[in-house]
């Protein structure tokens, strides 16, 4: 009895070391895991600054095209205003894909 | 508790042979309290740990998310947008009434783009950039 009691205290100890490495660990793991998911929260953060202050830019452009159509081919050749088939300067455009 | 009653025992200290079987009981009761407390630690421990593991899990899923994201951005938007920039300006140039609209966007001191010393990620398909804005 006191050898089996001797060898379930040992087993006992010998699972909590395990399971307090392992909980150790996984803990350490979870800590670089939130720091890399904080980066990359940042850029995300920066990417849809970056996207809302394009699209301001692009609404600002395309009111600029109305004063000035010299920029519609710099506009319709990166997408932010549609190709025209027939020009005009004031005439509604018309989307062609 | 029980070592305190058995020191405080009379009989006990008078006869050896119980003074034995107390001693016995004391260490037999220290011993189950020892593995209970091992028991309620090993408990808490595996709780610990998948209280952990579920947190990287969620963790590991937005991280991979994101990454697809900023690989998006990096892959498809980032090279459109420098490519806006630089012809705008080239024809901020030409134009110099434009050189208002051109400088609030770019020439203010934190408006460079970020995507320059990230890493790259995969790519997926998003337009937002490219939408041309409502016409009436």
């Amino acid at each position: 009895v006191f050898l089996n009691q001797n060898i379930l205290t040992n087993f006992l100890l010998g699972l909590l070391a395990l399971a307090i490495l392992a909980t150790a660990g996984i803990a350490l793991w979870q800590v670089r895991s939130v720091q890399k998911l904080n980066s990359l929260q940042f850029q995300a953060v920066e990417i849809n600054r970056d996207r809302a202050r394009i699209n301001a830019l692009a609404t600002e452009a395309v009111e600029y095209s109305k004063r000035n159509p010299a920029i519609n081919p710099l506009l319709q050749s990166v997408g932010v205003k549609p190709q025209t088939s027939a020009p005009a300067a004031n005439a509604p455009s018309k989307v062609s894909k | 508790m029980s070592q305190f009653e058995f020191s405080s025992d009379p009989a006990a200290q008078a006869d050896p042979e119980a003074r034995l079987n107390a001693l016995e009981r004391a260490h037999a009761s220290l011993r189950t309290s020892f593995h209970v407390t091992l028991v309620l630690l090993l408990i808490l421990s595996g709780a610990l740990f998948a209280s952990f593991l579920r947190e990287v899990s969620i963790a590991r899923q937005h991280i991979h998310d994101l990454t697809l994201v900023v690989g998006e951005y990096q892959k498809n938007s980032a090279p459109v947008i420098e490519d806006f920039r630089r012809k705008l300006h080239a024809f901020t140039q030409a134009h110099p009434d434009f050189a208002p609209i051109y400088n609030k966007y770019f020439t203010a001191p934190n408006t460079a783009l970020p995507s320059q010393e990230w890493p790259q990620g995969p790519a997926v398909t998003n337009p937002s950039v490219r939408l041309p804005p409502k016409e009436n």
